[in-house]
């Protein structure tokens, strides 16, 4: 009996070896590709092998393709559901639970800062990316919006890891877009006109999704408990599977209220009067509501990065990507981490993807799900986009400022009636309202106007149909 | 469904000036949004809480019309009504909001808004255009959230006047 089991397990334990052999064999030579460039371009960063390659030749993955495209994949159309399969949405009620934050400069921004956050979570084989970075997001935000806070000194990101909440990626991950119907009703000649609303359906296919539509179904459907619905790592299948292991599930569901959004604006500046505007609103919104849920395409040496301020060796992307903004440091922490030179007062970010170079002061810090076994402990760091870049269109598509960043909001703070009773005649009514509704529409608020009348959850320098709600709901609340 | 209605046309000719009055129903839209749980499908279910505030447009898409009246009619039984109207740069804006009342019992309708226009002659030289957008839409319950699963026709209503 004895020699049978010690049989079977060899026979299982060679494969695996050799697997996991050639995987590493291929990890290291790209590796060593990387280093070079690296070396030749002057970067500040380093390259290593991701010690997570391990697990997935453990798991039975050969190919480091393979791999990468579970990371960092570019979007693969299976057939067309037919629509009466799943749930659909309407894209404009994706717009309507979105609002865009504008910092106010209410609070004092620190040289840096790392706002509280989820632990490093791993995605394995699927492509899943966009699932992780909106529920890590949701989890933050849950923390810091409830008071939740670690305050500390320390610029390593998993000193401010806390883990009082989990979250399921794998029921996030069910609820996809269907990219086929969706790239259907954009491209097909019947619906392509000025007023049709793209209709989303759901899928669980597992072939990239998106954070827009993640964080709408975090508000329609809310989310449950890892425990209730835990991820399948490994599980090899095209399909992200239902499986609610607790069959109360739907009594711990969490949502939230609405999602806050700081939208791309390096060419228009719609929404930002500058630059500076454009990050402090980033920064507020991670001191304030919690870690982003960001967008990148993913250059090919991104996989090999190990420490250090990452920039591309090499022109061109793999793949999109969803990570998490956790926060921002200083040139002073990367000085004590021992990453540049204690001489040095910017870091020259010169990009392949670009025209000119531009120098970083200040670098965000963005937590990834690709296990903490791969990068800085499961992070990496990106320059911040300098004036120069942001207004001379250097924004490429691997630094998060190119793409929608979101995080959910759930409007915990409770208003009082001294919010809403702006003729101070010590009741809110429709007189009240009325005074609201005359002011709608002030993009820029003079001061005395965003004291009385800004006065939606959070506030946000305008005054629009989110103050009109949060008035309506604090009267119905009474 | 949210969908908008026209009747009511007279055109105008060169020595008088036309009207058209247009309806936004809502039917069916208090009894979907007063279920607080939407089982569409095994694994798909949103919840909301009652309506509060609704929203949604109108884009004329034409020239030589000017608004003549905008008419509320009480919609909802048990809540007071906080409706108002704006002009944009691209139409008109509706929002109906709802405070809950007990003593208002009357029973409401189905129309959201009963809207009539004045228009003139050089309205007929392109016809008539009108369309629900799809930017500016909100329907938000009473915990704030989006109620989901509402639908708007957004189809383009034209009336050749040639």
């Amino acid at each position: 009996m004895k020699t049978i089991i010690i049989t079977i397990m060899l026979a299982f334990c060679i494969p695996l070896t050799i697997f996991s052999s050639e995987l590493l064999l291929q990890a290291q030579q790209e590796c060593k590709r990387v280093q070079k460039q690296i070396e030749e371009r002057n970067a500040p960063w380093m390259a290593k092998v991701p010690e997570v390659l391990k697990r997935y030749g453990a798991n039975g993955v050969e190919e480091l393709d393979f791999v990468y495209e579970k990371w960092a994949g570019e979007l693969q159309l299976l057939e067309k559901e037919d629509v009466n399969q799943r749930a659909t949405a309407q894209a404009s009620f994706f717009q309507s639970s979105q609002c865009v934050y504008k910092a106010i400069g209410d609070i004092e921004l620190p040289s840096r800062f790392i706002t509280t956050h989820s632990s490093v979570k791993d995605q394995a084989t699927h492509g899943s990316c966009w699932a992780f970075g909106v529920v890590s997001s949701f989890e933050s935000a849950k923390m810091v919006q409830e008071g939740q806070k670690i305050i500390s000194e320390s610029f390593f990101p998993q000193d401010f890891q806390d883990d009082c909440y989990d979250f399921s990626e794998q029921f996030v991950a069910y609820h996809n877009i269907d990219w086929e119907i969706y790239r259907h009703w954009f491209y097909n000649a019947d619906t392509q006109s000025s007023e049709s609303d793209p209709i989303i359906q759901d899928s669980a296919k597992d072939k990239g999704g998106n954070k827009f539509f993640a964080t709408y179904n975090l508000i329609r459907y809310g989310i449950p408990l890892e425990t209730d619905f835990p991820y399948r790592k490994f599980d090899f299948s095209d399909y992200i599977r239902w499986n609610p292991t607790n069959n109360q599930w739907e009594d711990h569901l969490e949502r939230s209220i609405k999602t806050l959004t700081i939208p791309v604006d390096y060419d228009y500046q719609y929404y930002y009067d500058s630059r500076d505007h454009y990050v402090n609103s980033i920064k507020e919104t991670l001191v304030k509501f919690g870690a982003l849920a960001v967008s990148i395409k993913v250059p090919q040496d991104l996989y090999s990065y190990h420490s250090g301020v990452y920039i591309p060796t090499r022109s061109g992307y793999t793949g999109g990507h969803c990570v998490t903004l956790v926060g921002w440091l200083d040139i002073q922490a990367l000085k004590l981490l021992g990453w540049i030179p204690g001489n040095l007062v910017s870091v020259v970010v010169d990009d392949p993807n670009g025209y000119e170079t531009w120098e970083a002061t200040e670098f965000w810090v963005i937590k990834n799900s690709w296990n903490t076994a791969w990068g800085w402990n499961g992070y990496y760091i990106q320059p911040i986009a300098s004036e120069k870049a942001y207004n001379g269109c250097e924004i490429q598509n691997w630094m998060i400022e190119s793409d929608l960043m979101t995080v959910s909001y759930f409007e915990l703070d409770n208003r009082t009636a001294e919010h809403f009773d702006f003729n101070n005649d010590n009741k809110v009514d429709g007189v009240d309202y009325n005074l609201l509704i005359q002011q709608i529409g002030t993009d820029e608020v003079p001061v005395a106007y965003a004291v009385r009348y800004d006065c939606s959850r959070p506030m946000d320098g305008k005054i629009d149909i989110e103050d009109l709600t949060s008035f309506l709901k604090y009267l119905n609340g009474q | 469904m949210i969908a908008l209605h026209v009747t009511d046309l007279n055109l105008p000719t060169e020595n008088a000036s036309g009207s058209v009055t247009l309806h936004f129903t809502g039917n069916n839209l208090k009894q979907y949004c007063s279920q607080p749980v939407h089982d569409y499908f095994q694994n798909d279910t949103t919840r909301n809480s009652e309506l509060m505030y609704l929203q949604f447009g109108l884009d004329l898409l034409f020239e030589a019309a000017s608004i003549t009246s905008v008419k509320f009619p009480h919609f909802r039984q048990g809540y007071e009504d906080f409706s108002f109207y704006k002009e944009t740069y691209w139409g008109l804006s509706f929002s109906r909001a709802f405070v809950e009342n007990d003593n208002n019992t009357a029973e409401g309708t189905e129309v959201l808004v009963t809207l009539e226009l004045a228009l003139d002659v050089s309205s007929l030289k392109y016809g008539l255009y009108f369309v629900i957008p799809y930017s500016g839409l909100y329907l938000r319950d009473q915990d704030n959230r989006t109620i989901d699963g509402v639908q708007v026709d957004h189809s383009i209503i034209h009336i050749p006047t040639q």
